[in-house]
């Protein structure tokens, strides 16, 4: 009964913390997006603004869900369940906090610490495209089919470049197993410089972190859904709840592609002054506050980006991914194999 | 558990399989593929081969699916395109070849499995078997020689389908 | 862990030599001028064939085995290599105006030839099944692209289209017989396999499974379905490239496998029978099929069904390593690439730009107009029928005497009566050539393409050697077989 009450409880507190995240997101990007574009942005609903993501969630249900008649419908409804549930399924191997002791037994901080993290990582993260792309083509509409065609292609191919900046971090960390992947970056270098990926692979963690923007569509690499050209994209022909789901998928995305980087890259949970060893409680939780630290850091620089820089032109996004990034990455893979043989 | 999941994973893959071929829009058989291939996923996994079950999502899973994809996107036909059904004959014919396929299939495995013929219970196997480290030493010691030899395989594919379809010679 | 010494890169050296030459092809091929011919692919490839062709001598010996197992340099494998790297060099001999001609001199093209070639030498010297399986898709895949070379021709994309849809089906039934024989074993390198009792039931179906996919490669009755269009379709070098050099590469990794992994009595018994069907099937469709042809290579298409069913005899009538049948199907398929070979070398050098020459009545009165190509078309005819002094009498002579004495009389009886039957349709070009007036312009205005002559003229000499003084071939091929293991 407890060996089966501690997953569960982990995957409630893990969801829950993951769709919670979504609104004061979606708040801060606006208030955000605001103080970069010299505005005020939400201030009218409570204090500060802070119940605009009630309110924008209130109003989003209470629209009419909309099934136009000329689109797919099965596909149709699909697309957007399928849309946030890979980014959500990665969650499912991420180590968020050290492991702790509770009541004599030993809890690892992740809902399934699996010896092959890395690998159900990338076998979930590849079929993430499939909401988007069925949703272009199920509403029928050449817009939404652009911007899922527009997707399909900038997903596979920034898929590869992020996978070979991987690469060379698993060169280096000789594991597929998260915790171990991020245990191993809470020593110190010299005493003082953690031993973050970030220092030992800065290429890798340069060409993920570009990925990345293009693996969750964001700016400067939104043109799936780049108003001008297209609309609304692949979500063009959505309303309501559908829209909604959407929306959520893309922030899911991107806290997951944020927790990857800071699992990763950036040390995941450790941090100076937090013993890796320690099993204690409130030490676990000091961990958990780390990763959580990181993790919305990083969501800060995603939004940064967004509102600074411009969009890429089609062409221009295809060159970078295809005659920068990739051989970029297997170069870098490739000074990893020597580095590590010398 | 394992013959539970064996059996629901088959039942996935069988019953995916078989809209892969009997749906007339070429956008649900390519959905049903991938079901499939997830089905056989979850079967590699119980062989204790996570690594292969990985790639099966990444690489058919992922990336070939989408392009199969990619294509009946750009082509999206339309009903009327997709033409009449072919007649009942030709699906008869269809339905006796993959029926005589699956006895080819079949009949030796039962066949070794009554005579007790084959490579052994699962019991047996290395310690670490499936993992990618031993994978990894597999495939750069004892078949060093067939992994290096598929990426000319891959080179050859490449130029040729770079030649077929660029547009001056 | 493999010491990756000069065994291992000695054994590869044959590979390695096309291999490198192609990728020298298509990085020298952007700093070409576009309207000029592209001799330098001409002269890499050459080049790069001709090291082969050396490398394959410098192995000539006794049988190293490297990659743990995976690649094996014996006589046997290089016996064929050298068939395979000579068809080569003569494919791309003729290539070099052909090409041209129908507008594909391009890096491509050279390179998808010497990449074709790089796996039909592993297939030659694969000594386990992921080697065999590798080298044959290796092959298959540069060979279907380069069917479809002529992208204008809608044939030429029918036959691509036709080979790769089939042959993919093929390779799916190659590829789980090795599936079954290693879920049998254990074992996927050939004389491993051996050691394992023949007669259960999952090895026997593996074995089934891989009878047919061999047979699709080798093109036997009743797994012939794509040659005839195949061969139609694809631009004549690439045909002749097709029949000598997949074939010979086929029925090296087929022999070897049968004689190795299946060698013993039991497996014999189990695979014999069933050879001895594709073998009557293939001469006997092949021969009545090629009787009703028109065009030109659509009979030869046949023709070479009908070839392969001889070879087959031999295989049957092998009396395992100590009989004649296995070197008497060496010697044969050694005969055979250089004369199936010849026609297409002839029908490249007659093809006008864009415009395939292949109607047996186009023949007519050649004789007066190119008497050199219709003196050596007649030459290359005579010896598929198997008329003296060409090779092809000796090729067929030494197979069907080896099948006859190791008591397969039927088979012998079957093989000589189609011979008889095809020596109509092989003679009826002749005539034309000779006793008739010319209907069709030829295009004797060109400048003569001395590379395709020269081409012809060595594998009309080699043809004429063979045939003659066959003694220094057979021998080899006999110390081929003897040298297995």
């Amino acid at each position: 009964m407890y060996a089966f009450l501690i997953p569960l409880l982990k995957i409630v507190v893990v969801m829950a913390g993951l769709f919670g995240a979504v609104p004061v997101l979606v708040y801060f990007e606006r208030r955000i997006a605001a103080f970069i574009q010299d505005r005020l942005g939400p201030n009218r609903v409570g204090p500060m603004g802070l119940f605009q993501p009630l309110a924008d969630a209130i109003k989003m249900i209470f629209k009419e869900d909309i099934v136009p008649d000329h689109v797919d419908r099965v596909l149709y409804v699909l697309a957007p369940v399928l849309a946030f549930v890979p980014p959500a399924l990665a969650f499912a191997v991420i180590p968020f906090g050290h492991p702790i002791r509770l009541l004599g037994d030993r809890i690892d901080l992740a809902i399934a610490p699996a010896g092959m993290g890395v690998l159900f990582l990338l076998a979930v993260g590849s079929t993430s495209v499939y909401g988007i792309a069925f949703g272009g083509w199920a509403s029928n509409n050449k817009f939404s089919l652009l911007g899922g065609l527009r997707s399909s292609a900038q997903m596979i191919s920034y898929e590869i470049p992020l996978v070979l900046a991987l690469v060379a971090v698993l060169m280096t960390a000789g594991t597929l197993d998260l915790g171990r992947i991020v245990a191993q970056q809470a020593e110190f270098h010299l005493g003082i410089l953690p031993a973050w990926n970030l220092f030992h692979q800065p290429i890798a963690f340069l060409i993920f972190f570009i990925a990345a923007f293009a693996e969750t569509n964001r700016l400067p690499f939104d043109l799936p859904e780049c108003e001008p050209e297209l609309i609304g994209g692949y979500h063009t022909e959505y309303s309501s709840m559908k829209f909604a789901m959407f929306m959520m998928g893309e922030y899911v995305a991107m806290i997951s592609m944020s927790a990857l980087l800071v699992t990763f890259f950036l040390g995941g949970w450790s941090f100076p002054g937090i013993d890796p060893t320690s099993t204690a409680l409130l030490s676990g939780i000091a961990s958990v506050v780390a990763f959580a630290a990181k993790v919305a850091a990083v969501l800060f620089v995603f939004m940064w980006v967004r509102w600074t820089l411009p969009r890429f032109r089609y062409d221009q996004l295809m060159n970078l991914g295809w005659k920068v990034l990739i051989p970029l990455a297997l170069l870098n893979i490739m000074a990893t194999g020597v580095v590590g043989v010398a | 558990m394992d013959d539970l999941i064996f059996t629901a994973a088959s039942i996935v893959c069988f019953l995916s399989a078989l809209a892969v071929v009997t749906r007339k829009n070429p956008i649900y058989s390519a959905v049903s593929l991938i079901l499939f291939f997830g089905g056989l996923a979850v079967i590699f996994l119980l062989l204790r081969a996570p690594f292969v079950a990985g790639m099966q999502l990444i690489v058919y899973g992922g990336a070939i699916l989408v392009l199969f994809l990619f294509v009946i996107m750009l082509l999206n036909l339309r009903e009327e395109e997709l033409g009449k059904e072919k007649g009942g004959r030709f699906k008869a014919f269809a339905a006796v070849a993959a029926g005589a396929l699956a006895l080819l299939v079949i009949v030796p495995v039962m066949a070794a499995e009554t005579a007790r013929d084959g490579f052994g219970p699962l019991a047996s196997l290395p310690d670490g078997f499936g993992s990618v480290d031993h994978l990894g030493l597999a495939l750069f010691t004892q078949f060093a020689l067939p992994f290096e030899v598929t990426s000319v395989l891959l080179l050859a594919a490449i130029v040729g389908s770079v030649m077929l379809s660029k547009k001056h010679v | 862990m493999p010491d990756i010494g000069s065994a291992e890169l000695r054994v590869l050296l044959p590979v390695l030599a096309p291999l490198l030459g192609a990728l020298a092809v298509l990085l020298t091929d952007p700093y070409l001028d576009k309207g000029r011919p592209k001799l330098p692919l001409v002269y890499i490839a050459l080049g790069s064939l001709m090291a082969a062709w050396a490398a394959l001598g410098f192995l000539w010996g006794d049988r190293v085995v490297a990659w743990s197992g995976a690649l094996a340099a014996d006589r046997f494998g290089l016996y064929l290599g050298f068939a395979i790297a000579t068809a080569a060099g003569l494919t791309v001999l003729s290539s070099a105006g052909y090409a041209r001609k129908m507008g594909v001199d391009c890096g491509e093209y050279y390179s998808l030839l010497l990449l074709a070639t790089a796996g039909m030498l592993l297939l030659a010297m694969a000594n386990d099944l992921l080697m065999v399986f590798l080298g044959i898709e290796t092959m298959s895949i540069a060979v279907y692209c380069l069917a479809g070379i002529t992208r204008e021709r809608p044939r030429s994309v029918e036959a691509a289209m036709k080979y790769f849809l089939l042959g993919a089906f093929a390779t799916g039934f190659l590829l789980y017989g090795i599936a079954l024989i290693y879920g049998a074993t254990g074992e996927v390198r050939l004389e491993r396999i051996a050691h394992h009792a023949a007669n259960r039931p999952l090895l026997l179906a593996g074995l089934g499974f891989l009878l047919v996919g061999f047979g699709f490669k080798v093109g036997a009755v009743p797994f012939h379905m794509w040659a005839p269009d195949a061969y139609e379709g694809a631009p004549a070098a690439v045909t002749g490239f097709m029949a000598a050099g997949v074939k010979a590469a086929g029925f090296a990794a087929f022999l070897r496998v049968l004689l190795t992994a299946f060698g013993g009595e039991a497996a014999a018994a189990a695979w014999a029978p069933a050879l001895w069907m594709l073998a009557a099937l293939s001469m006997i469709v092949g021969t009545l099929s090629a009787l009703a042809q028109t065009n030109l290579k659509r009979m030869l298409a046949w023709s070479s069904v009908a070839h392969t069913g001889y070879a087959l005899v031999g295989v049957v009538g092998g009396g395992g390593v100590a009989g004649n049948g296995s070197a008497a199907v060496l010697f044969y398929v050694l005969t055979y690439s250089v004369m199936t070979l010849g026609p297409f070398l002839v029908i490249a050098l007659l093809s006008r730009a864009g415009e395939e020459f292949e109607q047996i009545d186009d023949l007519a009165g050649l004789a007066r107009r190119r008497p050199v190509a219709a003196a050596a078309l007649s030459l290359f005819l005579l010896s598929l029928a198997g008329i003296p002094p060409t090779a092809g009498f000796m090729g067929k002579l030494f197979v069907f005497r080896a099948a006859i004495d190791s008591g397969w009389l039927g088979l012998g009886v079957i093989g000589i009566l189609a011979t008889l039957v095809s020596v109509y349709y092989y003679l009826r070009p002749i005539v034309l050539m000779y006793m008739r007036e010319p209907r069709a312009e030829f295009n004797a205005s060109e400048p003569t393409d001395w590379a395709s002559h020269f081409a012809i003229g060595v594998a009309a000499l080699a043809l004429l050697l063979l045939g003659v003084l066959p003694s220094d071939a057979i021998a080899a091929s006999l110390e081929s077989v003897r040298g297995l293991w």
